[in-house]
C-alpha cells in the first residue's frame, strides 16, 4: 500500500469515527422529530448551498455537456463498468446480511460481468435473470438494528446519514480503483463523477420542479429512498399510515 | 340409495364452489372497488401519454381535473400536509389552499406524464392499513425499462374511495410534502408557501 492509499485509509477512518463520535456525544434531548432527524440542519444547509452552487457553476453543465455529447451505448457502457466495481462491496454486505442465496447469485454476476461483459462493460448478467442488488454497509448495520443517526449533507457528495457515513471505509477499501496509481485514478475518478452526475440530470430537475425548500426535498427524499433500499423496496405499509395517526386521533376526539 | 348419495354429494360440492366462487367473487369486487380511484386515475394519465402528439398541457390538464377532483381526497391530503398549522387557517383560507393543492395536483400530472414510451400500469397488490385504508401497489412500466412502483393510500370516505396519499419508489409525497411546507411556514410564514406554490404550478405550465 503507497502513502496516499494509506494516507486516503487514515482520512476515511478518521471521517467515520469523528462522525460516528459526533453522534454519540449528542446526548441532549431533541425537542421534536426534525431536531432530531437533522441535528446539524446550521452546518448541513451550509454545505448544501455550497455543493449546490458549485454543482450549478461547474458540475451540472459539465454532465450535460458530456451527456449532449456521449453516445447512450457509451453512457451506459461507462455507468456499468463504475457500477461493475462497485459490487464487491454489495457482495460482502448480501453475506453480513445473511442473504446467502442473493450474496452467491450476486458473486456470480460479478464473475460473468467482469468476463463475458468485458470488464464490466456490458450488464450480461442482467438479461439472464440476474439484475443487480443494491446493498451497502449503511443498509447492513440498519439490518442489525443501528440507528440512523442525525442526517448529514457532505460538501460535494451531497446526502447522507451518520450511520451510513461507515459505508466509505468498505466501499472504497473494496474498490479495486483504490489500488490503481494516482495517474490513472485522476481521470477515472473525473469520468465517474461527470457520468454519475449526467445519469442524475433527470432526477435533479426532477427536484428543481418539485422542491419549493429543495434542502428540505433532498433531505426527505433521500432519507425514504434509504429506508426503502433497508427494506429491499418492500417497506412495511405501516410506515406509510403513520402520518394519519394524528387525524385519526383527531377524529376520535370529535367523535 | 346409491343415487340419491350421489345427488346429495353433487348437491353439495355444487354448494360449496358456488360459496367459493360467491366470496372471491366478493373479494374480487372489494379490492376493484378499492382500487377504483387509482385506476380511473392511471387510465387517464395513459391516455394523455398516448396522444401526447395531438393534445398539448391544457388538453391534459382539462382531462385530468375532472378526475382529480373525484378521486383524491384533496381537503384530507392539505389537513395532513399543512399538520398543525392547519387549525391556524380561517374557513376561507382552508379552502382557498385546498383548491390551490389540487391545481397543484393536475398540474404536476399533466406536466409529468406526457409522452408514451409503450408504458403500462398493473396492480401489484392490495393491503390493509389501520381504519378504513388500504395500500393499492402498482407499477408503471415502460417497454425495456425497469419498473417504478407507485404505491396508493386510499380511504373510504362518504362518496366512495379516495386517494390520500401517492408513494413513488419509496418516496411519499405526503411526508416529504409535509415537512418542505413545515419549514417553509415556519422560516416565511402562510403567505409566503402559497406564493411559492403559485409560482411552482405557473413554471409547470409550459412557455
Amino acid at each position: 500500500m503507497s502513502v496516499s492509499h494509506l494516507v486516503k485509509f487514515c482520512y476515511t477512518l478518521l471521517l467515520g469515527s469523528v462522525l460516528f463520535l459526533t453522534n454519540g456525544c449528542a446526548t441532549t434531548k431533541p425537542t421534536d422529530e426534525v431536531a432530531t432527524m437533522d441535528r446539524f440542519e446550521t452546518a448541513n444547509r451550509a454545505s448544501y448551498n455550497f455543493t449546490d452552487s458549485l454543482d450549478r457553476n461547474i458540475i451540472k453543465p459539465a454532465a450535460e455537456a458530456y451527456a449532449d455529447v456521449t453516445p447512450k451505448p457509451v453512457r451506459t457502457a461507462v455507468t456499468n463498468f463504475f457500477n461493475n466495481l462497485t459490487y464487491l462491496n454489495v457482495i460482502l454486505n448480501d453475506f453480513l446480511q445473511g442473504k446467502w442465496d442473493q450474496g452467491l447469485q450476486d458473486s456470480l454476476r460479478f464473475l460473468y460481468n467482469s468476463t463475458a461483459g468485458i470488464g464490466g462493460l456490458f450488464d450480461v448478467s442482467t438479461a439472464i435473470d440476474m439484475p443487480a442488488n443494491n446493498e451497502d454497509f449503511g443498509q447492513t448495520l440498519a439490518v442489525w438494528g443501528v440507528d440512523r443517526g442525525s442526517y448529514l449533507f457532505i460538501p460535494f457528495f451531497g446526502p447522507n446519514t451518520v450511520r451510513d457515513t461507515t459505508d466509505f471505509v468498505p466501499s472504497t477499501l473494496l474498490n479495486p480503483l483504490f489500488y490503481a496509481s494516482g495517474l490513472v485514478l485522476l481521470p477515472v475518478t473525473a469520468l465517474n463523477a461527470v457520468n454519475t452526475r449526467a445519469n442524475l440530470l433527470e432526477a435533479s430537475n426532477l427536484r428543481d420542479e418539485a422542491a419549493i425548500d429543495p434542502y428540505v426535498f433532498t433531505r426527505e427524499a433521500f432519507l425514504q429512498q434509504r429506508e426503502y433500499l433497508v427494506y429491499d423496496g418492500n417497506p412495511p405499509a405501516s410506515e406509510f399510515d403513520d402520518i394519519f395517526l394524528e387525524e385519526d386521533e383527531n377524529m376520535l376526539i370529535i367523535e | 340409495m346409491h343415487i340419491s348419495g350421489s345427488i346429495r354429494q353433487y348437491l353439495v360440492k355444487t354448494i360449496l364452489s358456488s360459496m367459493l366462487l360467491l366470496a372471491f367473487q366478493q373479494a374480487v369486487a372489494a379490492d376493484t372497488a378499492i382500487s377504483a380511484p387509482v385506476d380511473k386515475l392511471h387510465s387517464v394519465l395513459l391516455e394523455n401519454m398516448k396522444q401526447a402528439g395531438e393534445q398539448d398541457f391544457a388538453g391534459r390538464y382539462d382531462s385530468l381535473e375532472p378526475v382529480v377532483a373525484a378521486n383524491f381526497d384533496t381537503p384530507l391530503i392539505s389537513k395532513v400536509i399543512l399538520g398543525r398549522y392547519w387549525r391556524e387557517l380561517d374557513e376561507q383560507t382552508q379552502q382557498d389552499f385546498i383548491n390551490l393543492f389540487r391545481e397543484l395536483t393536475v398540474a404536476t400530472y399533466a406536466n409529468r406524464f406526457d409522452s408514451y414510451g409503450g408504458h403500462h400500469f398493473n396492480t401489484v397488490a392490495v393491503e390493509d392499513l389501520r381504519k378504513e385504508r388500504h395500500l393499492v401497489k402498482t407499477e408503471l412500466q415502460a417497454a425495456g425499462e425497469k419498473p417504478v412502483s407507485l404505491d396508493y393510500i386510499v380511504q373510504n370516505s362518504e362518496d366512495g374511495w379516495k386517494i390520500i396519499s401517492v408513494i413513488a419508489n419509496g418516496v411519499n409525497d405526503l411526508s416529504l410534502k409535509r415537512a418542505e411546507y413545515g419549514t417553509v411556514i415556519k422560516d416565511k410564514g402562510f403567505d409566503s408557501l402559497v406564493e411559492d406554490i403559485r409560482k411552482q404550478i405557473d413554471s409547470l405550465k409550459p412557455g
